[in-house]
């Protein structure tokens, strides 16, 4: 089930209305977090619940031998890793794999591999990256396996992280489960405050904006427009950053209730000076899984240039992968890798830092280098993204005519999009945070406003664009 | 961490509870809609069979009404068009499934109809491609209750001076659109960008021409019109849509269809889709017409 569907909505009901009766106790905390978050990902499809459990009892039992059997922990270790990569392979690149097979071999040989699509378990990508970082975290004592599957099953499944992050760590997870927390009313607080405006985010801004971009690249042919491309793509980076940020903010404040924390998953990534900025606010749990388990290994920022930029290369390219199995996924973690690079031989964000006009227009320059990504991760397939990217560099095209049909109110929720993240972002949050501090009926006034604006505002219903990852 | 005070959480939900049901509850429903949106297309999804079935685009759900059709033909009837759908095999064999046998099949042929575009996102699809296991129509119904209207309507109403426009949702199917003023030039930028690059398919037209000629097998009547526009409109069509009209009529007829030709002389309030009198007019016209071809 989804956090935006009414079936969630009975579901929270009933799980925190028992989950102060059930948490005191060890057992029975890991046990109904466990029950319930098996029943909230079987609300899908109830046959995928095994193969979480397999993934689940496999990782448990290795962690646990890694305990008893030492020496072998690198066989062990390898074997989680190719036990957790071939599931995600299997279900998730097969068919890519076997297309880019044939087209090396059928021009050669006139053979061909049959190309199989299967159905992707939702989340899959999500929480085999859990289990793998609590593999690899044993394998380094950075964390002492737990004796209980009852507690790593809590742990793996937990309902708020599963589907689509962030992605929680065992070492940041399995410590505070070890505890019965009563939340306090802060922690409830910042907990609802996290939830409503999660699904304010997600329901009124990002779903009312979809219809627009959907439309946009709906179409067998681009429109030919430089202004109507660079405005699509505007609204779809504000749609896909309220739409994933919605959901992290709605899995931390469902934690925050739960007693729990989950570290924080985005701050505020479009006025990132740089792109190296840019991926410490974007995604984060996702971009630290990637620097603290292939970068690092990798060897990092290494002895020379060179071996940062392959280091680098490498891990943006397997980023693009872990998005999908698509050539334009691997083009965008490219783009985003051949952005660094050029950041790094030119050092141009250093250059412009010194003033503030320099990191405003730093700000610009780097907004302008993530939205041309976009394109590549929203656009349906490589000759389409291909063409939307030539289409917004087109001086030929400068007609406005197709922004006839997005003079809807759409423009209405990207303004609030923006004035929420303007408000927020660096020093006017804090004086916002102030205000509130102050006159303390303000916030609980605005909380009852956004729900209310949720409800009555919100968009056709979407699933989370993160769900298909 | 901020301060709070103690019950700040529960009283703050309660209150957001509260305030959105009464405002669901205690709410004066829009009186320019008789139904809810999601209500009226998951019931014209899943309507029952009945003698007349109208298909096509937005032209033919709101410029046919079967009430109007029914009184003149003396037959049941249903508006089963979707918004921008084209005719794809999925949505030809779900009208064929909406009659009954004997019974007729209208269809409002507009050359978007019969573009590669619209087969890819349109009403028809997007309900097609919805989960069939849950109570749709029950959560249709309470959506409503939790919404006043769609959010798009509500701004175009406050925002885009449209307040006095309105559409009346009807449970046959029918699309009733009010309007004070209309502009009939302007779809036409709408509708000269859907045709980029998209003209008529043939693959299409010889999909509707095989579906009539198996219908007309089946002991089906089957009709054809060109839902009317504006003379612009029709035009522009025919242009950027490559559609040779003349053609499709004869093939269509050759395939055992009975064409109506309708005069371009019904009100549109924007150039492409008729006001409720019109749609009125054009419906008892093509109901005197069906019961003149049942008489025979």
């Amino acid at each position: 089930m989804t956090f935006n569907s009414l079936p969630f909505l009975v579901f929270a009901t009933i799980f925190f209305t028992i989950w102060p009766l059930m948490r005191r106790n060890d057992q029975t905390r890991w046990g109904f977090l466990t029950f319930a978050s098996f029943i909230f990902y079987g609300w899908w499809d109830w046959r995928y619940t095994l193969l979480l459990a397999a993934n689940g009892f496999l990782d448990y039992g290795v962690g646990r031998l890694m305990e008893t059997l030492p020496r072998q922990k690198k066989r062990l270790l390898i074997t989680s890793i190719m036990a957790n990569v071939g599931t995600l392979a299997a279900f998730k690149y097969t068919g890519f794999l076997a297309q880019i097979t044939n087209a090396v071999l059928t021009p050669a040989t006139g053979m061909s591999v049959p190309v199989i699509a299967l159905a992707l378990p939702i989340g899959i990508s999500f929480y085999t990256f859990h289990s793998m970082s609590y593999v690899i975290d044993v394998y380094r004592d950075d964390v002492k396996p737990t004796h209980s599957v009852l507690h790593f099953f809590a742990y793996l499944t937990m309902f708020p992280h599963l589907v689509a992050g962030p992605i929680i760590r065992g070492a940041e997870m399995l410590p505070q489960l070890r505890h019965a927390v009563t939340p306090t009313e802060p922690q409830r607080w910042e907990g609802t405050s996290w939830i409503a405006y999660g699904f304010f985010k997600k329901m009124v801004i990002a779903d009312n904006i979809a219809p627009v971009v959907n439309a946009a690249f709906g179409g067998a042919h681009p429109v030919k427009s430089l202004p109507y491309w660079w405005i699509v793509v505007i609204l779809f980076a504000v749609q896909i950053y309220c739409d994933f940020s919605g959901y992290s903010d709605i899995a931390c404040g469902l934690a925050r209730w739960l007693g729990y924390e989950f570290p924080r998953n985005f701050n505020h990534p479009y006025i990132a000076t740089s792109l190296r900025d840019f991926w410490t606010r974007w995604h984060i749990s996702l971009s630290t899984w990637f620097r603290d388990y292939v970068y690092i290994p990798l060897g990092g920022r290494g002895d020379s240039a060179r071996a940062w930029h392959m280091n680098m290369w490498i891990t943006m390219l397997l980023s693009g992968l872990w998005h999908g199995a698509a050539w334009r996924f691997l083009v965008w973690g490219g783009l985003h890798a051949l952005y660094r690079s050029l950041e790094r031989i030119s050092r141009w964000p250093e250059r412009l830092a010194g003033t503030s006009v320099g990191r405003s227009v730093a700000m610009l320059l780097t907004l302008g280098q993530v939205l041309v990504a976009w394109v590549f991760f929203r656009a349906v397939d490589m000759p389409q993204a291909l063409a939307v990217v030539s289409e917004m560099f087109n001086p030929a095209h400068m007609s406005w005519a197709p922004l006839a049909g997005l003079t809807q109110p759409v423009i209405a929720f990207v303004t609030l999009g923006v004035l929420r993240e303007v408000l927020l972002a660096g020093r006017l949050g804090e004086r916002v945070a102030s205000l509130m501090d102050r006159w303390t009926p303000l916030e609980p006034v605005l909380i009852v406003a956004v729900l209310v604006a949720t409800v009555f505002w919100r968009g056709e219903g979407n699933v989370f664009i993160y769900f298909q990852f | 961490m901020r301060s709070t005070w103690p019950g700040r959480t529960a009283v703050t939900l309660v209150a957001a509870a509260t305030t959105i049901l009464v405002i669901g509850w205690a709410r004066t429903p829009n009186p320019l809609a008789s139904m809810p949106e999601g209500e009226f297309w998951e019931r014209k999804f899943t309507a029952p069979q009945s003698d007349i079935v109208f298909a096509g685009d937005s032209r033919v759900g709101i410029g046919i009404s079967p009430a109007a059709v029914e009184a003149t033909a003396g037959l049941s009837c249903l508006n089963y068009a979707f918004t921008s759908v084209g005719y794809s095999g999925e949505y030809v064999a779900a009208i064929r499934d909406h009659v009954r046998p004997s019974g007729v099949i209208v269809l409002g042929i507009s050359p978007w109809t019969l573009t590669p575009r619209s087969l890819l996102d349109n009403g028809f699809k997007g309900l097609s491609a919805l989960p069939r296991r849950s109570p749709r129509l029950a959560r249709a119904a309470l959506d409503w209750r939790l919404r006043f209207q769609s959010t798009m309507k509500a701004l175009n109403t406050a925002v885009m001076d449209e307040a006095h426009f309105g559409t009346t949702l009807h449970l046959d199917g029918w699309m009733e659109v009010h309007a004070e003023s209309s502009d009939p030039k302007k779809a036409l930028s709408l509708y000269a960008q859907n045709f980029d690059d998209n003209p008529v398919s043939d693959e299409l037209v010889s999909r509707v021409m095989g579906s009539v000629r198996d219908w007309s097998r089946q002991d089906i009547l089957v009709l054809g019109f060109r839902p009317p526009a504006t003379l612009d409109m029709v035009s522009l069509e025919n242009r950027k849509g490559a559609f040779d009209e003349a053609a499709f009529v004869r093939r269509f007829k050759d395939a055992g269809g009975v064409w109506l030709d309708i005069p371009l002389e019904y009100d549109t309030y924007d150039g492409s889709h008729l006001l409720a009198a019109s749609a009125q007019r054009l419906s008892h016209e093509i109901g005197r017409a069906i019961r003149g071809r049942q008489r025979r």
